[in-house]
C-alpha cells in the first residue's frame, strides 16, 4: 500500500462522511430543542429521491440540494405535527417515518416515465478549487480536492455550533430542549421552536440523502441509504450533541469503512466487518467514560426534555 | 379557542393517517397481505382474448413470490422477466406476483396465501426452502418451485443457475478490455456461487490475457451504495480499469465512467446507464425452466428434484455489449460460447491451481456440471484476495 492510496482513501472517506454529517447536524438541532426524530433514514431517502429527480429536471446542483432538503423537511413536518402538536410518542412517530419515507421514496422513484430509477445523473459535482491547488501533495486530494458541498457541510458545523452556543437564539433553542416550561414562562414560543428545530433536522437529513444520490452514488436506487440514517442517529449520541465532535465522528466512520477495503487489498488480514464495528464500540466506550465522571456527564448529557412532549396546561 | 384547536387537530390527525396509509400501501413494505397480489403487466393478461388462436390456459394459476421490489433492476426484475416470458408462452394463463416477501414467517404466509387463492404453481425466487416446506406438505395438489432449495418433496422442484457459464465469457471480454491488467471484483459474502463466479471469470480472463490479475474484495453487504462507492474507489486507486461485481449498486459504472474504465453487470442490463463505461454482462433467464415445469404439470408428468442449468440449457443470456467491445473480441467469445453449449469446452478441466499454490483440480479431472452448484471453497491462481472466514 503506497502513500497515494492512503491519501486517496482519506479523500473518499471525507466524501462518504458528508451525508451522515448533514443528517447528524440536523438531528442535533432537533434534539437540542427536545424533539427526538428517529425517522432520519426515511427523511434521507426522501431527500435522495427528490433531490435526484430535481437534478434531472433542472440540472442545477443548488436546486437539487435544496429540493432534497425540502423533501426531508416536509416529512419532518409530519413528525412535528404528530410529536409536538398531538404529543404522540416520539419513538413511534419517528419509526413510522422510516417506513413512510422508504415506501414513498420507492414509489416516487418508480412512478412516471421514464422515472427516476436508474436514470443518469442530471448534475455534475466537481471539485471547487483549481487544479493547481488540488495537485499539492497530501492536502491536495484530501482537503483541497473536495466539492463545494463538502465545504458547505464543514461551514454548517461551525455555524450551528456558533448559533447553538453563542447566540440568544441558540440559547432559546437549548432552553426549550432542557426545560420547556421554564422557556415558556420566559416567553419563548416552545411549539414554534420545536417545529422549526424538527424541520431543520429534516432539512439536514434531506441534504444528506440528496448529496448521497447526486455526488456519491450518481443514481437513485430503492433503499439507497442502506442504514446511513441510523449511523447518523448513533453519531448524534456519540457526539454528545456537539456539532464539531459529530464532524470528527463522521469522518472517522468514513475512514473506518474505507480502511477495511484498503487493508483487504493490501493483504492485511483484519476483517472489514470488525472495522465497521469500531464506531459503535467507540460509542459504547464514550458513554462509559462519560458516566464515570459526573462533571463530564452533565456537560455532554442528552437535552433534559428530549423526547418529552410539552403541554402548557399539564404544568 | 381550545375547542377549536381540538377539532382542528382531529382533522389533522385524519389527514395524516390517510397520508400514512396511502404512502405505506404505495411502498414495498406492505406486500404481505393478499390484497397486494397484483396482476402481472398487461402483456401477460391481454392474451385472454386470443383463445381462438390456440389453447387456453386461463384455469392455470401461477403466483410468483419475490423477495424484493419487482423494479430492483436486478434479481427480482430478472425473475419477473422470466415469469412474463413463461406467461407469454401459455395464452390466458393467470400469472401474478407478490413483492418484498422476506424469508421467515412472511414467506410462509405468502406461500399459504398463494395456495388459498387457488394457485396451481407457486414460484419462490429466493432461499425460501424452510419457509415453504410445511405448506408444500399440506397441499400436495399444488406444485412449488424454490430457488436453491434441496429438500426432497414430491410436489417441489428446486432450481439454481450455472452463472459460471456467463462469468467465463464476461471474463474473456474483461481480459481483452483491460489495459492495466488489473480487474476489480467486489462481491458480497463468500458464498459458493460468489467464489465460483470469481473463479470462472478469472479463468476466462486468463485464457485471453495470461498477465491479468483479479482483485477480489469481500464487502460484507449485498447492497450499500455508499460503501460500494468506497470499494470501487479503492479498487480504481489500486489500478483496476475494469470492474465486474456481484453486489447491487450501480455506482461501479459511475466510478469507472469517471476514470474511462469499464464495468460489467450482474444479471441486469444497465447498458443505458453510463453507456460509455458499460462493457456487458450475462443475464439469467429462468423462463425455459418455468415453461418446462408448467408443461410437465399440465401433462401430469412433474418431476421433483434439483435442476441446474447454464448456457446449454438456455438459462444464461447476455445483455447488449458496450461500444468498447469489438467484433474481434466477440468472435472469440462466440466461439467459446458455442463450445460450452456443445460440451466440447470445459472451463474447470484440470490442472487448476488455487492462489495458495495447491493443485485443486488435477490433470484429467474436472468438476462435473451437476456438482458445480456446490463449488467453490478456493480461489484460483491469479485472484489477489482471500476468502474471509465465516
Amino acid at each position: 500500500m503506497n502513500d497515494s492510496v492512503v491519501i486517496l482513501s482519506i479523500a473518499s472517506a471525507i466524501t462518504v462522511a458528508i451525508p451522515v454529517l448533514f443528517a447528524a447536524l440536523g438531528e442535533i438541532i432537533a434534539n437540542r430543542c427536545g424533539v427526538m426524530n428517529l425517522g432520519v433514514e426515511g427523511m434521507m431517502l426522501m431527500g435522495a429521491v427528490v433531490g435526484f429527480w430535481a437534478g434531472i429536471e433542472t440540472e442545477s446542483l443548488t436546486i437539487a440540494m435544496l429540493a432534497g432538503g425540502a423533501a426531508g423537511a416536509s416529512l419532518a413536518l409530519v413528525h412535528a405535527a404528530l410529536a409536538v402538536s398531538l404529543r404522540v410518542d416520539q419513538t413511534v412517530s419517528g419509526l413510522s417515518l422510516v417506513i413512510v419515507g422508504g415506501g414513498l421514496s420507492s414509489f416516487i422513484g418508480t412512478a412516471g416515465e421514464p422515472g427516476v430509477l436508474s436514470a443518469p445523473n442530471g448534475v455534475d459535482v466537481n471539485p471547487l478549487l483549481p487544479q493547481s491547488l488540488r495537485d499539492l501533495p497530501g492536502v491536495g486530494p484530501t482537503l483541497l480536492g473536495q466539492d463545494i458541498i463538502v465545504y458547505i457541510g464543514v461551514a454548517l458545523v461551525g455555524a450551528s455550533a456558533y448559533v447553538l452556543y453563542r447566540t440568544s437564539a441558540g440559547l432559546a433553542f437549548r432552553a426549550v430542549g432542557e426545560d420547556p416550561a421554564a422557556a415558556d414562562a420566559a416567553g419563548i414560543p416552545v411549539v414554534k421552536v420545536r417545529y422549526l428545530g424538527t424541520m431543520i433536522g429534516g432539512f439536514g437529513a434531506g441534504l444528506g440523502g440528496a448529496y448521497l444520490a447526486l455526488a456519491i452514488v450518481g443514481t437513485w436506487q430503492n433503499g439507497l441509504t442502506a442504514g446511513a440514517g441510523w449511523i447518523a442517529v448513533a453519531l448524534v449520541i456519540l457526539s454528545g450533541w456537539r456539532p464539531w465532535i459529530a464532524l470528527i465522528g463522521a469522518i472517522m466512520y468514513g475512514v473506518l469503512n474505507g480502511l477495511g477495503f484498503s487493508l483487504q487489498l493490501a493483504d492485511i488480514d483484519i476483517p472489514s466487518d470488525f472495522l465497521r464495528m469500531v464506531p459503535f464500540v467507540a460509542a459504547y466506550a464514550v458513554v462509559v467514560a462519560i458516566s464515570a465522571s459526573p462533571a463530564r456527564a452533565r456537560k455532554v448529557a442528552a437535552p433534559a426534555a428530549l423526547a418529552q412532549p410539552y403541554a402548557r396546561e399539564s404544568r | 379557542m381550545e375547542k377549536l384547536f381540538r377539532s382542528k387537530s382531529s382533522v389533522l390527525v385524519s389527514i395524516l393517517l390517510a397520508f400514512t396509509l396511502i404512502a405505506a400501501a404505495c411502498g414495498d413494505d406492505d406486500s404481505g397481505s393478499e390484497s397486494s397480489v397484483s396482476d402481472a403487466p398487461a402483456d401477460a393478461t391481454e392474451n385472454d382474448s386470443e383463445v381462438a388462436t390456440g389453447e387456453d390456459y386461463s384455469d392455470f394459476k401461477v403466483v410468483m413470490i419475490l423477495d424484493g421490489s419487482a423494479e430492483d433492476g436486478g434479481w427480482n426484475t430478472t425473475h419477473l422477466r422470466s415469469g412474463n416470458r413463461m406467461a407469454d408462452a401459455f395464452p390466458g394463463i393467470d400469472f401474478s406476483y407478490v413483492e418484498a416477501i422476506e424469508p421467515g414467517q412472511p414467506a410462509t404466509n405468502a406461500f399459504q396465501d398463494a395456495v388459498d387463492t387457488g394457485a396451481d404453481l407457486v414460484i419462490g425466487t429466493t432461499f425460501y426452502q424452510f419457509d415453504m416446506m410445511e405448506v408444500a406438505d399440506e397441499n400436495p395438489d399444488t406444485y412449488f418451485l424454490t430457488w436453491a432449495g434441496f429438500e426432497d418433496q414430491p410436489n417441489v422442484g428446486h432450481f439454481s443457475q450455472a452463472t459460471e457459464d456467463g462469468r467465463y465469457l464476461d471474463g474473456m471480454v474483461a481480459g481483452l478490455l483491460t489495459e492495466s491488467n488489473i480487474i476489480g471484483y467486489p462481491v458480497g459474502f463468500p458464498y459458493a456461487e460468489v467464489n465460483r463466479g470469481l473463479n470462472a471469470f478469472t479463468l476466462g480472463a486468463q485464457e485471453v490475457n495470461p498477465d491479468v490479475e483479479v482483485r477480489a474484495l469481500y464487502l460484507n453487504t449485498w447492497f450499500d451504495p455508499a460503501i460500494e462507492q468506497q470499494a470501487a474507489e479503492a479498487l480504481a486507486n489500486e489500478g483496476a480499469d475494469v470492474i465486474a461485481h456481484e453486489v447491487g449498486a450501480q455506482v461501479y459504472a459511475t466510478v469507472m465512467a469517471e476514470r474511462s474504465g469499464y464495468v460489467f453487470g450482474y444479471t441486469n442490463d444497465w447498458s443505458d446507464f453510463e453507456p460509455e463505461a458499460w462493457a456487458g454482462g450475462f443475464l439469467i433467464d429462468w423462463s425455459t425452466y418455468y415453461i418446462e415445469q408448467v408443461e410437465d404439470i399440465i401433462a401430469g408428468e412433474f418431476t421433483p428434484g434439483i435442476s441446474y442449468g447454464g448456457l446449454a440449457e438456455g438459462w444464461i443470456e447476455f445483455a447488449p455489449y458496450g461500444p468498447a467491445v469489438t467484433d474481434d473480441m466477440l468472435e472469440l467469445v462466440e466461439e467459446r460460447k458455442q463450445q460450452i453449449i456443445d460440451g466440447t469446452f470445459d472451463m474447470f478441466a484440470g490442472p487448476i491451481f488455487d492462489n495458495q499454490g495447491n493443485e485443486v483440480i488435477v490433470e484429467g479431472e474436472t468438476i462435473p456440471f451437476a456438482e458445480r452448484d456446490f463449488c467453490c471453497d478456493f480461489l484460483v491462481e491469479g485472484i489477489i484476495g482471500e476468502i474471509p472466514a465465516t
